[in-house]
């Protein structure tokens, strides 16, 4: 299933699952090569896809040759696009009222693979996830035992992410809270106004902007100063039990709506700075971790406990260590318990690399356990680069792209470098073929390298493109088995 | 304003960049290091300020400022 947030979706999503089926949310950013290999890759019969993907999907499918069944699932979509949603909820309203109960006598095994959801791996292309039903509802359970959650949500994330599917849409589901859905990531401020959420998950990229925008206006406003007044002022009398946050910043807390009291932010690490400027504002903002194999919520700030710098305890139904901690505590985060995937997709070895002998899965990322249980994250031992609105990249998908469209392209090390504002961007390092340079001379083979990773770009979802070039003269260093050494070119280039 | 003029006076609401630096070569992402949820929101306000419909997956396909104001341009002549 491809497309956007939507009370269809939703429905849709549940009817495969509740019947016994497998459910695949693909990221509908993905191009249409990407779309069509995860599609022949999860072995899928059917494809239900919203109007935006109308004029594509045909092209897509053609590399499909499994699939039997398509449905646009837009309720708004144009008539000759259709028999679409409405048309399937017709049918099954009609099958009921004659009778047939085959949807209600499902037999639902709870171990079985519910969704499978393509995510980055430590190597080549991204890994199906298969994760249970019980997954699912074991992470419903964890987070409901750290928050007590507000009772209107906005839903701004990708809705093919764990994060956003299984904590925002089901566990709103779950406690009969309202769900409303950003229709487009173009029109966060206006649905935070139109809505008037009390709470919303988010990923940092969003939240930043969110606070930078404040202080941006501020200043437009000729009101920065009166604003760090406003701030420092309130924060004295909260130190005295004296809250007024909401009185004295009621014209900002209108441009999330007005309610805004709560945002959980995952997928990335999130500046201290943010999160207590936008507490001093009166929203809170809770910081937490997981990942897609663990469906996905592994630890977080909550209600009850929160410690500043930590993405917070690790959940009930999970069990969390630190594998070959050295004299510090860091080591491996490791993870044991319901929430854990049932394994990858077609993939046996992968996904014995991804558990430990004694059945721990390896998240590869570095962290250690702190004061009172917290769990602090200090880095990863994989390659992967987490950009700040959460998505993964697997650096080596976009160095085979590269290799593969510049026929004078040697050796390359995609990797993630943080640029003069701060921000972290894909980079990629390349070392050409010197015959070749020497032909074109050093300048010329720069701008022709540029052109080239341009044309390659555009074969990548956005969000995968390279931004930073860097031309190196002498090749990589290597391990002696022949690997580069790719710890070292990152310093080389900052 | 000629469109272009339009785009570039909105970027500059997300950006300190002088307007002769903003052409239709400039990547947004590339050259003003705006991320994309920036760019999603300034494409955002294009759409209800001229009145159009962007898909998003339309906008992935839309690398520089001069690709955002044929794209746009395009759409307001259908």
């Amino acid at each position: 299933m491809v497309g956007e947030a939507s009370y269809a979706y939703v429905v849709c999503y549940l009817a495969v699952v509740c019947t016994g089926g497998v459910i695949v949310p693909l990221d509908k950013e993905l191009t249409d090569a990407e779309l069509a290999d995860l599609i022949v890759r999860c072995d899928a019969d059917a494809v239900l896809y919203g109007d935006e993907l109308h004029a594509d999907i045909a092209g897509i499918l053609a590399h499909c040759p499994r699939v039997r069944l398509t449905v646009n699932i837009s309720r708004y979509a144009p008539e000759s696009h259709r028999p679409g949603f409405d048309a399937l909820l017709a049918r099954g309203r009609q099958l009921l009222a004659a009778g047939d109960t085959r949807f209600a006598e499902v037999s639902i095994d709870p171990d079985a693979p519910a969704a499978i959801l393509f995510t980055s791996g430590t190597t080549g292309p991204s890994k199906g996830v298969m994760l249970s039903q019980r997954n699912i509802v074991t992470v419903i359970h964890s987070a409901f035992s750290l928050f007590r959650f507000p009772r209107v949500c906005l839903s701004v994330l990708p809705i093919n992410h764990a994060y956003e599917f299984n904590l925002n849409v089901l566990g709103c589901l779950f406690d009969g809270i309202t769900l409303c859905f950003n229709d487009s990531i173009m029109h966060v401020r206006e649905n935070l106004g139109r809505f008037r959420p009390e709470m919303s998950l988010m990923v940092p990229m969003i939240v930043e902007a969110l606070y930078k925008n404040i202080w941006k206006e501020a200043e437009k406003n000729h009101m920065t100063g009166y604003l760090k007044y406003a701030v420092a002022l309130s924060n004295g009398l909260r130190t005295i039990g004296i809250d007024l946050r909401r009185v004295f910043f009621r014209p900002i807390l209108e441009h999330f709506g007005g309610r805004l009291r709560v945002i959980v932010c995952g997928g990335a690490p999130l500046g201290p700075d943010v999160v207590a400027g936008l507490t001093s504002f009166g929203i809170t903002v809770y910081n937490g971790y997981g990942i897609t194999e663990c469906a996905p919520l592994i630890s977080s700030n909550c209600t009850v406990r929160s410690v500043p710098g930590s993405v917070g305890v690790p959940v009930p139904d999970l069990e969390v260590r630190i594998g070959e901690p050295d004299a510090d505590g860091t080591g491996e985060i490791q993870v044991r318990g319901p929430a854990v995937m049932l394994g990858y997709y077609r993939d046996p070895v992968a996904t014995n690399q991804a558990f430990t002998e004694d059945g721990w899965f390896r998240t590869g990322d570095l962290g250690h356990l702190g004061k009172r249980g917290a769990l602090f994250i200090t880095g990863r031992q994989k390659n992967l680069i987490i950009l700040p609105n959460g998505k993964n990249v697997q650096p080596e998908e976009i160095e085979e792209a590269l290799l593969g469209g510049i026929a004078y392209l040697r050796e390359v090390v995609v990797h993630e470098l943080v640029d003069q504002t701060g921000a972290p961007r894909i980079a990629a390092s390349a070392y050409l073929d010197p015959d070749w340079v020497g032909g074109v001379g050093f300048e010329g083979a720069r701008a022709r390298f540029e052109a080239d990773v341009a044309a390659v770009n555009q074969r990548l979802a956005a969000y995968k493109r390279v931004c930073l070039t860097n031309l190196r003269e002498q090749e990589f260093e290597k391990t002696s088995t022949r690997k580069i050494m790719r710890h070292r070119v990152e310093g080389a280039l900052a | 304003m000629t469109m272009l003029g339009a785009i570039t006076k909105l970027v500059r609401e997300y950006v300190d960049v002088d307007d002769d630096q903003l052409t239709r070569d400039t990547d947004p992402v590339r050259d003003l290091h705006l991320n994309s949820y920036d760019l999603m929101s300034i494409i955002g306000r294009l759409e209800s300020d001229l009145g159009i419909e962007i898909g998003e997956r339309d906008v992935r396909r839309l690398v520089t400022l001069g690709d955002l104001d044929d794209y746009i341009r395009s759409k307001l002549a259908a």
